[in-house]
């Protein structure tokens, strides 16, 4: 792993991190996947043999809640709000 | 003067039945523990006000409503929902983000009257084995101050075992309880995946994460277990009712996983400890038998690759807009990136990036997809191994408490750690670490006992009869 692997990483996860911080982790990643990679030495485990049945427990997506029911406390944690609204930076 | 070195939580009952002691002067017993200590050991990040907890407590007692765990005073870790309380998960990103809601467990304990001391410490966002990366400092072992207590557990450890609390609620992703439980000579149960509500628990891994007890006795783990095992419907993970399984007879037999117990990172005296307790329940009327379980090694490598996934996915809601640290920037793709660069600690950005390095385009089929096979191909190999054992035994760590500092070089050196622990959280099977003696240097070893889906009773049985014989 390089540091232009690690930069676009960062890019992907949205952490900005300093050069030398990236340096580092590239040194770090260049051990951890070296251990994790034995998993590629298990071979010949077909999908079939494994397999587990599944049942969907959501329930109906429809709303539950009196309105306003959670507004105040939610509102209470925005970092920065108006007119119960969230305000955040321009997106477009 | 209350004994709160051999105290249990039938003993404290029994004595607010008999009046030796009232809630209050029990609670009372904690808290001057916790002020003489808890500065040295910082286990409790935060101490609550529980003059409320304690008077609906005593209540309970007066109108004879009282179960087992009322009035029992107990710590949670800092990453569980308490409505009104700080949750900040050992995190600068959570600093100061107050609970909107109880987590479920918190509810069943509020039901029972407990009355919760306060929240400790962790390893920041639940990713360690030493609580030495939490945003609000490390954490001591009262076994010995120079030595870590484990983690990601080691404030709930550590405060059970300085006498801060009778017992605590921590959560196992890897071995997170069981392992601080070694370290700190307690009793650690990771309970069956679903068991236990993860409602209101901050996620660190969905598919591995269950809460559980710290104790001093087995029978403390069942009681302060039976108190949070129950389905819960705002967890869609949550075992049905119906789902769960009684208790059958014991067969008697103890499945001993050699091959798996032969390599170098393993302490020469945890492994000698290791075939002494097997001696001592062979002694007391348990067959041990080897069994093979050839895909087990793979259950750390595995963890390795699935859990930051799940990680990095789970903590992009750490985004400086709903809640939580919010850096100022101008633009919004700014308000992102400076708030998880200055939020999150190293350890949690490394795994998220490795997380996201893994669910990659050209790597998610070569990591991810391929660890999700292996990971069911070891859940089928335990379920196999089950039908000629009660149990199967390991060492809860490699490896004795570590002082401070001397993990934290190399990554893959920490999480080596986990390597008998996470087998549970990969297969989803219940387990729990059972005191099993001292090395020369005082510091305590872990029985790892691990059994099959939804029988945490093996382990409170077999666990009671290896206790009477340490």
């Amino acid at each position: 792993m390089q540091l232009q692997d690690i930069k676009k990483l960062a890019e992907m996860a949205r952490i900005e991190m300093t050069d030398q911080e990236m340096t580092d982790m590239a040194n770090d990643f260049g051990g951890i996947l070296a251990y994790v990679n034995q998993v590629r030495e298990t071979v010949g485990i077909s999908q079939e043999e494994v397999n587990f049945s599944f049942t969907n427990v959501a329930r109906e997506d429809m709303a539950v809640n009196g309105g306003g029911e959670y507004t105040d406390i939610l509102v209470a944690a925005f970092p920065s709000s108006e007119d119960n609204y969230l305000k955040v930076k321009q997106v477009l | 003067m209350i004994d709160l070195k051999n105290l249990t939580i039938e003993k404290a009952h029994n004595h607010f039945k008999n009046g030796d002691f009232t809630v209050t002067d029990l609670v009372n017993e904690y808290l001057k523990v916790i002020d003489e200590k808890n500065k040295d050991i910082n286990a409790y990040v935060e101490v609550f006000d529980v003059k409320d907890q304690v008077s609906k407590a005593e209540e309970m007692f007066r109108e004879g409503n009282a179960t087992l765990m009322t009035g029992i005073p107990i710590s949670i870790k800092d990453n569980m929902l308490m409505k009104g309380y700080v949750s900040s998960c050992g995190s600068r990103m959570l600093e100061n983000y107050v609970a909107s809601y109880d987590s479920s467990v918190i509810t069943q304990l509020k039901n029972a009257g407990a009355v919760i001391l306060g929240r400790t410490n962790m390893d920041e966002f639940a990713m360690g084995s030493s609580t030495e990366t939490s945003a609000f400092g490390i954490t001591r072992n009262p076994i010995n101050r120079d030595y870590v207590p484990g983690g990601s557990s080691g404030g709930p450890a550590a405060s059970v075992a300085m006498d801060g609390a009778l017992c605590s609620l921590g959560s196992d992703t890897g071995g997170s309880i069981r392992q601080p439980a070694a370290f700190c000579n307690l009793v650690g149960l990771k309970s069956t995946y679903g068991t236990v509500s993860r409602s209101g628990i901050i996620s660190m891994a969905s598919s591995f994460d269950q809460v559980g007890p710290f104790t001093k006795t087995v029978r403390d783990a069942e009681i302060l277990f039976n108190a949070i095992n129950a389905y819960d419907e705002n967890d869609a993970t949550s075992t049905p009712t119906e789902k769960r399984l009684p208790a059958t007879p014991l067969k008697k037999r103890i499945g001993i996983p050699r091959e798996f117990l032969s390599g170098d990172g393993i302490d020469k005296e945890v492994l000698k400890n290791f075939d002494e307790s097997c001696e001592k329940l062979k002694n007391a009327g348990y067959e041990l038998v080897d069994v093979s379980l050839p895909l087990i090694k793979y259950s750390l490598a595995v963890y390795y690759i699935i859990h930051p996934a799940e990680a990095s996915s789970n903590f992009a809601r750490y985004d400086g807009i709903r809640y939580g640290l919010s850096s100022e920037a101008q633009k919004l793709l700014d308000v992102y990136t400076k708030t998880r660069g200055k939020g999150f600690g190293k350890e949690v950005r490394r795994r998220i990036l490795l997380g996201t390095y893994i669910l990659s385009h050209g790597y998610y089929d070569a990591y991810y997809n391929a660890s999700v096979l292996v990971r069911k191909a070891i859940r089928k190999e335990m379920m196999n191994a089950f039908k000629d054992v009660d149990v199967i035994v390991t060492p809860t760590s490699p490896f004795p408490p570590f002082k401070f500092g001397e993990k934290s070089n190399d990554p893959v050196a920490m999480y080596l750690s986990d390597v008998f622990t996470v087998s549970a959280n990969v297969t989803g099977i219940p387990a729990i670490s059972v005191p099993s003696g001292l090395n020369k240097d005082n510091l305590p070893f872990g029985f790892q006992i691990m059994a099959p889906f939804l029988r945490e009773d093996i382990l409170f049985t077999i666990g009671k009869d290896f206790e009477k014989l340490v």
